[in-house]
């Protein structure tokens, strides 16, 4: 007797994990979607951020080239051997100066980006942990748990690889196909909306993440994890009478938390926040190990070149050593004026 | 002006508040005395629904206060909005000040006006400013809370509440965290308010200012009204002997 032709794996399931499959897929469609235009949007909101930031540098930049001129001519003039290493860090040709800038430029971005993104994160985590639904307080807990629990390089790194990667990975290489042939799939795809031609299409979409949208993510999510806690022990810093006398005299709870609870969570968290904001720019070096070429990949490569590797790295101290103390004055001046008429004058 | 009947409030197993009933008319002074514990504050806290009572009626300006019970049978406000709107009309005065730490002198003064009445800055800086002026602190617009003394924020407090224009005036141990030369400034302007004929509610442990300015005084012992009078009969002649007793240890 002759075999029997193979019948197409999963054909008894057919029905109900077809309708399976083609909801998964929608909703995985969906979901692409949804995360595109909001990073879409997120782009466009803090797209000016990023713009001021490089007219600004680009300022700074020409300032400090004619400065360069001026001490290298003074230099060479006292200790000619001494402009072998300016030469190192110069901007010219066989210099390092420029790539250690556009390095110093994209950590930097990087930084403020992250830093707006994850403020926002916090002070929405710090909310559900606090506020009185059970479901945003799992949420909350959920989220700071998972991220403060795991390493920042593996943030990145499951971000970067395995989010959207393995997502396409598996529509692409695995289910899709095999369903295509078993249980008439493409038909419930037409049936909710998606073609024959849009499950093809989704077959062969590349789902993309580049390093620096992978960067920002991460560092967000992480600055988002821990200022939620630094952010939700300010908000219980705030003395409850003055929240009970912005009920009693008539404002709402909207009115008590916009008014006067928000503007006083700063001066309790901005000690918190400052040391997190320090983290977090050194935490932009981790970035480099995806290739996005900030500042420490920057310096990494001039080191494999050059085989100036203390040189260089002691540049590169001087840098971040640069842009914390900057940023340390600027978390006094921030924490002053977050604590005005509290500390007495 | 002010109608409360039969308030209730329990804490856990301890009954704090059992059946207490007040009504004020305009120009109305009640002080309320009595020990610590005996649910004087609690009641205040309550008649604005800072505390929400378990049962009873709660009528300002012949307003009732809407309240129904929830899944779990506690009484609550039917609608928020409704409660805000009558705390509007209820100044409350605290035992701690709670003026708001970020704000100037004048900017806690104008804040309510602004953002719950929706007066206008220039309008509700002038008032502000007359409020001031009247507890004698015009000189202090700009300072801020921190850098008062305690009879200073209090009265900043009163003139908080009082830029709402409220129909009744809630005390709730006004001068209780004062130091004691402080006292007296805090009282003065509460006697200057009661002069000039606004309602007000005072939970004290000052008898000399129960005695002397209330219409009414009110003695609470253990959740209920123990003895209630003008203060010429409630001073020297009460009826009830633990009253007596809490009296001969005040005055």
């Amino acid at each position: 007797m002759a075999p029997a032709p193979a019948a197409p794996l999963l054909a008894g399931f057919g029905d109900v994990l077809g309708w399976l499959f083609a909801a998964v897929i929608a909703l995985v469609h969906g979901i692409t979607l949804v995360v595109g235009a909001l990073w879409w949007l997120l782009g466009l909101i803090f797209w000016p951020v990023g713009q001021l930031l490089g007219f600004v540098i680009d300022i700074l930049g020409a300032v400090f080239g004619w400065l360069g001129s001026v001490i290298y001519d003074v230099v060479a003039d006292i200790a000619p051997g001494a402009t072998f290493y300016i030469d190192l860090i110069s901007f010219g040709k066989g210099g390092w100066g420029d790539d250690l800038w556009t390095g110093l430029q994209l950590t930097l971005k990087l930084a403020v980006i992250s830093l707006s993104i994850g403020l926002t994160i916090g002070l929405l985590g710090a909310g559900a942990k606090l506020a009185p639904n059970k479901w945003l307080n799992i949420i909350g807990n959920g989220y700071t748990t998972l991220i403060r629990g795991l390493p920042e390089l593996l943030t990145l790194m499951l971000i970067y690889y395995g989010l959207l990667f393995g997502l396409q990975g598996l529509l692409s290489t695995g289910i899709l196909p095999l369903l295509c042939d078993g249980t008439g799939l493409p038909d419930k795809l037409a049936l909710i909306g998606l073609g024959e031609d849009a499950a093809r299409i989704c077959v062969s979409t590349t789902v993309q993440i580049d390093g620096f949208s992978a960067g920002v993510v991460a560092l967000s999510l992480v600055f988002g994890a821990f200022s939620t806690e630094v952010l939700r022990g300010a908000i219980l810093a705030v003395p409850k009478g003055q929240l009970e006398a912005a009920r009693a005299i008539g404002m709402s709870r909207r009115l008590t938390i916009r008014r006067i609870l928000l503007p006083q969570v700063w001066r309790y968290a901005m000690p918190g926040l400052g040391n997190l904001w320090l983290i977090m720019i050194k935490d932009t070096s981790l970035v480099s190990v995806i290739a996005l070429d900030e500042l420490m990949r920057k310096t990494s490569i001039a080191v494999g070149v050059t085989k100036q590797p203390f040189f260089f790295y002691s540049v590169a101290c001087l840098i971040y050593l640069a842009i914390t103390g900057v940023s340390m004055i600027a978390t006094t001046r921030i924490e002053r004026w977050a604590s005005r008429g509290v500390r007495r004058a | 002006m002010l109608a409360v009947d039969n308030v209730y409030k329990r804490f856990g197993n301890i009954e704090v508040l059992k059946g207490i009933s007040v009504s004020a008319v305009k120009g109305d002074v009640i002080s309320l005395i009595g020990a610590s514990g005996s649910g004087k504050s609690t009641f205040l806290r309550c008649i604005n629904l800072l505390e929400t009572p378990d049962s009873g009626e709660i009528r300002v300006e012949g307003e009732l206060i809407q309240m129904k019970r929830d899944k779990s049978g506690h009484n609550i406000p039917t609608d928020p909005r409704q409660v805000d709107r009558i705390r509007s009309k209820l100044g409350m005065v605290f035992q701690s000040f709670n003026l708001w730490s970020h704000m100037t002198v004048l900017q806690n003064v104008m804040e309510a006006p602004i953002h719950v009445l929706g007066k206008s800055r220039a309008e509700a800086m002038a008032e502000a400013e007359a409020l001031l002026q009247r507890v004698g602190l015009a000189e202090r617009r700009n300072y801020y809370p921190a850098h008062l003394s305690g009879g200073q924020q209090q009265r900043v407090a009163i003139a908080r509440a009082l830029a709402m224009n409220p129909a009744v005036m809630l005390f709730d141990e006004p001068t209780s965290a004062l130091d004691p030369e402080l006292v007296g400034e805090v009282l003065a302007v509460m006697r200057s308010l009661a002069d000039e004929g606004r309602t007000m509610l005072v939970v004290t442990h000052e008898m000399a200012f129960a005695r002397d300015v209330s219409s009414r005084v009110m003695f609470l012992h253990q959740g209920k009204v123990e003895e209630e009078g003008p203060p010429s009969q409630v001073f020297r002649s009460p009826t009830s002997e633990r009253c007596r007793q809490f009296l001969a240890k005040h005055l």
